[in-house]
């Protein structure tokens, strides 16, 4: 395949650009392979298999760094995950203690919630109002948040927080 | 090119749908490169790379009972890890790579070489010239750096390129490295 669009115009280029890549990829796997802890926790994630859950997913996210123009990480991002009973208003803040977690069910109702992260999980209370927080608790990485209001349970598609 | 993993791929993404480890254990070891190729492309750091690969794999166990086409499952890891840097990168202010350009490289596309890890001169060499090429160049290199290395289809979705423009792209990029590497 590579023979007939190839830019070298030689009969054995193909081949030549095939031993060059394989050179590449042994300093890839040299230089930069995928970090040891990064391939144990890839193979825990299967154990966060959940069913009998609505999922919710991401239909919306802004960031205030752009909008300010700033190279910063620390501006809070805005999300919004949709299923088909509940959307969840999600705003992650940064402190030096950790990332901090402030949600909004809509339709408002009263909510069990479960926070996971890579340090564990965290539970909170949405209020009569729908609000819920989670503050300085949660280390920076993947999150999803699990509600449980009445006989609905609706869980958010995975983000990095 | 990668054609006879397909059934392999239905057969292990319907195992792992059932919470069998040494699937999910095969899925991960075949595309952990993949996905962290993709991140390394962006131009992520340690950190954030670590973040999308975490991201990418949780986001397709959550998603493992849904996909349209489980022997396809290398097109959406590839198609969720470039949105999960494009994500990265927004949020921090930072801008896309381009296409065209030569980065001021903030973060390095490959670690840089420690002098005890280098095998040969020869890895020093690629290692260098692959850093002089232009932006384009060195981004899709580092994604077929990948192993095992990645379809034209995962490269086209992980890069956002057609995946017509890979073959040539990749045979243009790879005869400028040779120049460098001939210090033409």
């Amino acid at each position: 395949m590579s023979d007939a669009v190839n830019a070298t115009g030689s009969n054995d280029g193909g081949d030549q650009d095939d031993l060059l890549l394989a050179d590449l990829r042994a300093l890839g796997s040299r230089v930069d392979p995928v970090p040891a802890e990064a391939l144990v926790s890839a193979r825990s994630a299967i154990a966060w298999r959940t069913m009998d859950r609505e999922l919710a997913e991401l239909v919306d996210e802004s960031s205030d760094a752009r909008m300010a123009g700033a190279r910063s990480t620390n501006a809070p991002t805005l999300l919004a995950f949709r299923s088909p009973h509940l959307t969840l208003e999600i705003e992650v803040r940064h402190t030096p203690a950790g990332r901090s977690l402030f949600g909004q069910l809509v339709p408002a109702q009263v909510a069990d919630v479960v926070v996971r992260h890579r340090g564990g999980t965290v539970s909170a209370a949405a209020d009569e109002a729908g609000r819920f927080a989670v503050t300085d608790a949660l280390v920076a990485g993947p999150v999803s948040v699990r509600c449980t209001a009445g006989a609905v349970v609706v869980e958010t598609d995975w983000f990095v927080a | 090119m990668a054609g006879g993993e397909h059934h392999d791929d239905h057969a292990l993404v319907e195992a792992a749908r059932h919470g069998d480890q040494a699937a999910w254990d095969a899925l991960v070891a075949c595309y952990g490169s993949r996905v962290w190729a993709v991140a390394r492309a962006h131009r992520l750091s340690n950190a954030d790379a670590e973040d999308v690969f975490q991201v990418t794999f949780l986001r397709l166990v959550t998603h493992i009972d849904t996909i349209r086409d489980p022997s396809r499952v290398g097109a959406w890891l590839a198609t969720t890890a470039r949105h999960e840097c494009l994500r990265i990168l927004r949020r921090s202010g930072r801008v896309l790579p381009s296409n065209d350009e030569t980065l001021d490289a903030a973060d390095p596309l490959l670690p840089p070489l420690e002098s005890r890890l280098v095998e040969s001169e020869r890895h020093a060499a690629l290692h260098a010239a692959l850093g002089r090429l232009p932006d384009l160049c060195q981004r899709l290199l580092r994604v077929l750096m990948a192993d095992p290395e990645p379809s034209y289809e995962e490269v086209g979705l992980a890069l956002d390129m057609p995946i017509g423009s890979i073959g040539p792209t990749r045979g243009r990029c790879l005869k400028r490295l040779r120049r460098e590497l001939e210090g033409i």
